[in-house]
């Protein structure tokens, strides 16, 4: 009994262990402000389409007219600020729920016109019932994970305002980033499977002619697409792929098929905009799937748009060109990221950290040579830390501390290294010119330790004489597990 | 000893997040289960936390194209100008721009097809109250059309569309500004 008790105690704790990774890690927010802008363009563009017709929609004489709406909404339940106010003010009430929808697009004051976006799209849709559709229902969805989180970190009037100020503009990871991205993919698998379970009471979508009734439907259609009368199999491999897609959406999208079902996702809603004018509807739900793409894709995707690529992404056999490629980047004009060496042998290890660091707004670099590591240091002085990973064997370390001959201080960090070879490499490093931050980290305490470095280095620039241990007081943080499992668990 | 209202303040927030993340999982999961046949648990369940997720418009039932994409409903209305003049038209139709404003139009006919019997009166009034208005008309009659979707072989040996027996007309009534009921 004793045992079994045990083993439950052992896989509740698992549970909890699980469900606290999933929702509470610290996630990078750069997804979520890419999606503000895109969703608040949507919700911008919704409220000035109701404004074409305002009087149609949200007048005394609309055809969802009030004494219509409170009969069908039988207990009079439809919170929306439509019902206060004057008709002599509509007009300037809908221009300033514009400028509000645009301020929180923008990112300005974020954290206010979020809040104040999702009220004005529930008080559209609530006034307007009759003419909504499943444009407004993901609006509403996707603004309220918004509001939750930092979604004005980038990209927004807000960072512009806090590096005018002279403040942080660095991106911290987040557990509000983190729990907004994991509440949007939970509700579009609960969105996806139950659409899916609804088509399986309709004949339709078991006999393949739901595609066909959909392009059928000259109302919906945009395009000709009759043709398919003649190639029935058309509809039934769609409608077939269609169910399949929306049942198995909430499985599929967690593994290694996540960018099948994306793709698969992305490509039928494009149909439905194409073949049936649903535009909108179709750009909400892919707007919505970002939400599944890791931070550190989306950061690499867009420092290839700044030709900031990390040379990491190039497969080892090309280590020999990349400092070359270092050298031609450091070339060019420097941007004031926080920089990082990542000096280890193993690759995976290296493309770990390069993935947190640049998703995280550092400038990483990568290297498993000492000699390459020098060079990089060299071209990056004077600024830049350097990690030193687990995976570095005893002699390249040797050689690598013989290559500190740097006139500028450094800031060394050793990664998950075992105490014994931390100590060996802390007292080869004597120097006046290093900076030790001597522990073993995870992930996460070393971003946040060189963050805090950093800061106190901009109130007292380091001038450090001798070398100094940063002492784990520092890292008063919350407290992780060990380096390999606190990796934060990052958004999939 | 001095860290200790600070850990239960932490961990009271911690156990109020948690809280609320199964709250609103069961929130937004319960009201497509309350979509037509549905247990009468679900059914408690839904109106103990129906408040929270209408509050935020979250309560949705997500049946898009479910059972099954069906026939369209269409209003056509004529309506008489003071002059004498006629105007008549048919909801949704291709002229309204942009598309996302021809869908509103669109929904709102579709409500009118799919409306309870309770309701209908109320909402064909305020459909005519709306034309009226539109049109600035004396009165104004409208009639309900529902567009059958034809089927595969119909098109195959040369149907289309639109053709004239896919389309059931129901008249719903003519109606004046100063009357309150169609005559």
């Amino acid at each position: 009994m004793g045992r079994i008790g045990a083993q439950i105690r052992d896989a509740c704790r698992g549970c909890a262990d699980s469900w606290n990774r999933f929702w509470f890690a610290e996630s990078d927010p750069t997804v979520l402000c890419i999606m503000r802008i895109l969703v608040g363009s949507m919700i911008t563009y919704t409220v000035f389409v109701w404004g074409l017709k305002f009087d149609a929609f949200l007048g005394d004489k609309a055809w969802n007219s009030p004494a219509l709406l409170s009969e069908i909404q039988a207990d009079g339940f439809a919170p929306s600020f439509w019902w206060y106010v004057p008709a002599s003010m509509r007009w300037s009430v809908h221009c300033v729920c514009l400028l509000g929808l645009v301020s929180f697009t923008i990112g300005l004051c974020t954290r206010v016109t979020s809040v104040l976006s999702m009220a004005i799209l529930i008080s559209y849709s609530y006034r307007a019932h009759l003419a909504n559709y499943g444009l407004d229902q993901i609006n509403a969805i996707l603004t309220f994970y918004l509001c939750i989180a930092p979604c004005g970190a980038r990209f927004s009037i807000d960072q512009l305002i806090r590096k005018w100020r002279g403040k942080s503009t660095a991106v911290q990871p987040s557990v509000s980033a983190n729990l907004a991205t994991r509440l949007t993919q939970v509700h579009f698998c609960v969105i996806y499977s139950f659409a899916g379970l609804a088509k399986l009471q309709g004949d339709g979508w078991w006999n393949g002619e739901a595609i066909w009734m959909a392009v059928a439907n000259s109302e919906y259609q945009t395009m000709d697409m009759t043709w398919i009368a003649w190639f029935p199999w058309v509809s039934e491999v769609a409608t077939h792929i269609t169910i399949v897609f929306e049942l198995t959406f909430w499985v599929l999208i967690w593994g290694r098929f996540r960018p099948v079902v994306l793709a698969v996702a992305a490509a039928l809603h494009l149909g439905i905009g194409a073949m049936m004018g649903m535009w909108t509807f179709a750009f909400i739900m892919i707007f919505g799937h970002l939400s599944f793409y890791s931070p550190a894709l989306v950061n690499r995707f867009i420092n290839r748009l700044r030709r900031l690529e990390p040379p990491e992404a190039m497969p080892d056999s090309a280590a020999d060109s990349s400092s070359r490629l270092h050298a031609k980047q450091l070339d060019e004009p420097q941007f004031s990221l926080p920089r990082i060496v990542y000096v280890d042998s193993d690759q995976s290890a290296r493309i770990r950290c390069m993935s947190y660091f640049t998703s995280r707004g550092f400038e990483c670099y990568a290297t498993q040579h000492s000699a390459e590591a020098a060079q990089l240091l060299d071209a990056l002085q004077p600024s830049a830390f350097v990690v030193v990973g687990s995976n570095f064997d005893d002699d390249a370390l040797r050689k690598f501390c013989q290559l500190q001959s740097l006139t500028a201080p450094r800031t060394i960090a050793f990664f998950a290294m075992d105490q014994g070879r931390r100590n060996a490499l802390a007292t080869s490093l004597q120097s006046d010119n290093c900076v030790l931050i001597n522990d073993s980290l995870s992930l996460g305490k070393l971003c946040r330790t060189i963050e805090k470095h950093i800061n106190a280095s901009q109130l007292a620039t380091v001038g450090s004489t001798g070398s100094q241990a940063i002492s784990d007081s520092i890292l008063d943080d919350q407290e992780e597990g060990p380096c390999d499992e606190a990796a934060p668990a990052k958004p999939r | 000893m001095s860290k200790q209202p600070h850990s239960k303040m932490k961990r009271f927030g911690q156990f109020a997040i948690n809280a609320w993340i199964v709250l609103h999982l069961l929130a937004i999961m319960i009201t497509p289960l309350t979509v037509g046949a549905s247990s009468q648990l679900s059914q408690r369940v839904w109106a103990m936390i129906s408040p929270y997720s209408r509050t935020l418009y979250l309560a949705h039932g997500f049946h898009y194209f479910a059972p099954e994409p069906g026939y369209s409903t269409l209003l056509e209305y004529e309506a008489v100008l003071p002059d004498g003049e006629v105007v008549s038209g048919t909801l949704p139709n291709r002229d309204i721009s942009p598309r996302l404003l021809y869908h509103r139009h669109f929904m709102v006919t579709e409500a009118l097809g799919g409306t309870d019997p309770d309701n209908r009166e109320t909402m064909v009034r305020a459909f005519a109250d709306r034309l009226l208005d539109e049109h600035s008309a004396e009165e104004v009659s409208l009639t309900m059309v529902r567009h059958n979707l034809p089927t595969m072989p119909r098109i195959r040996v040369g149907g289309s569309l639109t053709e004239e027996d896919l389309y059931d007309e129901e008249f719903l009534g003519t109606f004046r500004w100063d009357e309150s009921a169609p005559r």
